[in-house]
């Protein structure tokens, strides 16, 4: 329980920055906006009423639509002002903020004021959606530079999303909360300085589950995302790269074409002859190729590693031209022939 | 009896309310919250639980706090 001293000192700051808040616009400046956009508006139909009289009917148009914009302006504007002839609802006094802290320290246990950051934090039982133990939360409400609509949510016993360390809850990323059907209420139950009320929406929103609108769904809680392009999965809905040990989803997961291993898309190389995607383990650089094995053979002639140009022919280039030198050389006892009559 | 009712479902408000003498908490409940189930809320009357049998007081505040709210990513 706050000690009063604490809590007195907490109920006066709330005051404050609620009667802040809701003190009455300033109609003077209110009215100045007006009139000057009156003023413009005036010299536009002057205008629009020059360019008819010259015949520029191009220049007529553009200035009668920017005539109908400023106008509706000058309608939103008047309506603020309509708005601001009616008195502002008092704000609520210090005897409600009393009210509010003690409501919030009977519904959470216990509040806990960081005077330093200014915040005040309660804290939620822990929270367990679809067997996925989410851990307590803390709520936080932060009176300081992001104005009085400011809740943080944080993970006390984080269990993230698997791969996404910022998502400890479907419906959080970092420490924003996507109110979703609570927002509307709980920026009401601000206005009214209902803040017991604002920190009991945010519970029931962390409490349930919106399979429709989740950052992660909490089917994919404990799944794996691919490492490759990032799309989240299953778990056991695809390999890993037997290289990188990168997981992936069933379109980034491929295999070697020589042994079929599982790879990742990173870890294959084309084979410079077939085109192939082959592992690393299956290319190998023969006379400056990177080649699978179905286009590299060993000359059975000469020994040599070579690229195999022909699958029917297992020589080297230099052998084979060798060879075809030989065979169109003219056979000596040809030469000598001499027909005989 | 008046009574100050606040909603916080919806859109939220707050409001000052007309009801019969004698309404217990449920029937008030039941009233205006035909959709929801007692149990799927929180029910507050000046800021503290109460049993559905409670008869409503002029002058009280009665709170309806959902607490099954979808979130949005």
């Amino acid at each position: 329980m706050l000690a009063l001293p604490e809590l007195l000192r907490l109920v006066r700051v709330l005051h404050r920055l609620w009667s802040r808040a809701s003190a009455a616009p300033d109609a003077g400046r209110m009215w100045s906006d007006l009139e000057s956009v009156l003023d413009e508006a005036k010299r536009m139909q002057r205008r629009i009423r020059l360019a008819a009289r010259h015949n520029l009917q191009h220049t007529e148009a553009d200035l009668r639509a920017e005539l109908g914009r400023r106008l509706r302006d000058v309608t939103a504007q008047v309506a603020e002002l309509g708005d601001a002839t009616v008195p502002p609802d008092p704000p609520p006094d210090r005897r409600h903020w009393l009210g509010e802290l003690r409501q919030l320290e009977a519904e959470f246990g216990a509040v806990t004021i960081r005077w330093r950051d200014r915040v005040l934090r309660v804290a939620t039982e822990p929270v367990v959606l679809e067997g996925v133990d989410l851990g307590p939360f803390a709520i936080e409400f932060g009176w300081g530079g992001r104005g009085l609509r400011a809740f943080d949510v944080v993970a006390l016993e984080p269990n993230p999303a698997s791969g996404r360390e910022d998502t400890v809850h479907p419906h959080v990323e970092g420490k924003r909360l996507c109110a979703g059907e609570a927002a509307e209420p709980i920026r009401t139950a601000l206005d009214e300085g209902r803040l017991a009320d604002a920190f009991l929406l945010v519970q029931s929103v962390l409490v349930n589950y919106n399979p429709h609108s989740a950052y992660v769904p909490l089917a994919e809680w404990a799944g794996f995302r691919c490492t490759h392009c990032g799309a989240r999965g299953r778990p056991g809905s695809a390999g890993s790269c037997d290289a990188c040990d990168a997981d992936l989803c069933g379109d980034c997961s491929d295999a070697c074409a020589h042994c079929s291993d599982t790879r990742c898309p990173g870890c294959l190389e084309s084979c410079d002859r077939c085109e192939d995607r082959c592992c690393s383990a299956c290319l190998s650089t023969v006379a400056g190729q990177r080649v699978c094995p179905d286009c590299r053979t060993t000359c059975p002639s000469c020994g040599t590693r070579t690229v195999r140009d022909d699958p029917d022919d297992d020589r080297c280039p230099a052998c084979i031209r060798a060879a075809t030198e030989e065979s169109h050389e003219p056979e000596p006892e040809e030469a000598a022939c001499v027909p005989t009559v | 009896m008046k009574l100050l009712y606040i909603n916080n479902d919806g859109s939220g408000f707050a409001d000052h309310i007309e009801v019969d003498e004698n309404t217990t908490v449920a029937a008030f409940f039941t009233e205006k919250m035909p959709e929801r189930k007692p149990g799927d809320c929180l029910i507050r009357v000046n800021r503290q639980p109460v049993a559905p049998d409670q008869s409503l007081q002029p002058g009280d505040r009665i709170s309806i706090t959902p607490t099954k709210l979808e979130g949005a990513a």
